[in-house]
């Protein structure tokens, strides 16, 4: 009877121990570095839960494994956070700018080269990691840089490495600000940093606010219809919001919905990092290969902005390619920061904020299309 | 990378094309109010 009180010390692992660190250092990460603290802290801790020893909160019916069976399993968490994240979004300054479009399509080179890359490291040439086509294929779409869109084709593809894709996925989005400039700089001359974009004034009418995200719909689920489910949702959060008649369903999509959601979501996350799972070298390359994608994403988008910017004729800075990806609103306060280091008068924000919410729309594609390609691969 | 290229370019051009139906529809409205 005595013994049983201490029955989780005498089954304590070396695996158990180092997750538990990991989830303490997440939890750490989110609370004291602020580091995207709305989801590390809820996966971090569901990550402690998981690993302590006989707990049974992600085994078979355990609460987590249960939430993960209802919410993960079925793809319904990341749509439903879809939802919100429509609501949330102004299309406002893409609307203005539809050439940006583009840009959030090159910016999403970095999904497709890193997919290329895990799986030669893996299945498909050199079989030095666990790498099969699904799972180099969710590795890549960390390079969407888009939390609800990595966990649901990683979950639609079965990946062996959702988690740790999940927890790449948005510690990376938090990091643009590290990860982006270097590359910018690179890339991008002081004269191109400072080149000033002309202010774009029109006004998008009602109508045209709420016809965009039915249109988006059906022109991206027709061509591409395993997107239909991400798309579907993103624009359904867009639409409850422009459509102004429905306040009150709006202001759930963003703020109940959302925050429920995110909760349930990263504390199930966290529940699937278990020590045996999790501490593989496939693990840290999945982390590396994250970086990979990030970079490339930013590469492609800014080539694709110099290319513009020179048939613009210098009307387009080529450093909003960079905003392609979906990490919003970093990416864009980014380029704001790099314009007004290189021209005090150079206030690139909205031009950055177009391509970045583009990129969203872009990233939701790429996801789509790599679940309608990869099954044909298989 | 095509085939993204393919769907927005294709959701671009739908775009324009709306636009430009709302700049007619406006201008008619314009000319009748005159």
């Amino acid at each position: 009877m005595f013994t049983g009180e201490f029955l989780g010390f005498l089954n304590l692992t070396w695996q158990a121990v180092a997750m538990l660190v990991i989830g303490g250092v997440l939890v750490g990460l989110g609370i004291a570095k602020k580091v995207e603290p709305v989801l590390l802290v809820p996966i971090g801790f569901g990550c402690i839960l998981a690993n302590i020893p006989l707990g049974g909160a992600a085994e078979a019916g355990g609460f987590l494994a249960v939430l993960r069976e209802a919410g993960i399993h079925t793809e319904i968490f990341p749509l439903l956070i879809f939802i919100g994240v429509g609501a949330m979004i102004d299309f406002e300054p893409f609307l203005q700018r539809p050439y940006t479009i583009l840009l959030g399509a090159a910016a999403q080179f970095g999904i497709f080269g890193t997919f290329f890359l895990a799986y030669l490291l893996g299945d498909g040439w050199l079989h030095v990691l666990d790498f099969s086509l699904q799972d180099a294929a969710s590795i890549g779409i960390i390079g969407s840089a888009d939390g609800p869109t990595s966990i649901y084709v990683a979950t639609t593809l079965q990946s062996k490495y959702t988690a740790a894709i999940v927890v790449a996925a948005y510690s990376y989005m938090a990091m643009v600000p590290i990860i982006q400039p270097p590359i910018i700089k690179a890339m991008c001359s002081k004269e191109e940093r400072a080149l000033k974009m002309p202010s774009t004034a029109g006004i998008i009418p009602r109508k045209a606010k709420i016809l965009f995200p039915i249109v988006t719909v059906l022109v991206v689920g027709l061509i591409a219809p395993k997107a239909t489910p991400l798309i579907g949702c993103l624009m359904f959060g867009n639409l409850l919001r422009e459509c102004g008649v429905v306040e009150r369903l709006s202001l759930a999509a963003q703020n109940e919905l959302a925050n429920i959601v995110t909760i349930l979501l990263g504390i199930t996350v966290g529940g699937m990092m278990s020590g045996t799972e999790f501490l593989r070298l496939e693990t840290i390359l999945v982390f590396m290969l994250g970086i990979v994608a990030f970079s490339l994403d930013t590469v492609a988008g800014v080539f694709l902005g110099k290319i513009m910017c020179v048939l613009s004729g210098r009307k387009i800075n080529p450093m909003i390619g960079a905003c392609g990806i979906s990490a919003f609103p970093m990416s864009s306060r980014v380029v704001q920061k790099l314009g007004l280091e290189a021209n005090p008068y150079n206030h690139l924000l909205m031009h950055a904020a177009g391509a970045n919410v583009a990129g969203q729309i872009a990233s939701v594609v790429a996801g789509g299309i790599m679940l309608m390609l990869v099954p044909i691969f298989i | 990378m095509a085939i993204i290229f393919a769907v927005l370019g294709i959701l671009l051009l739908v775009m324009i094309l709306l636009s430009k139906l709302f700049k007619s529809k406006e201008k008619e409205g314009e000319t009748g109010k005159q």
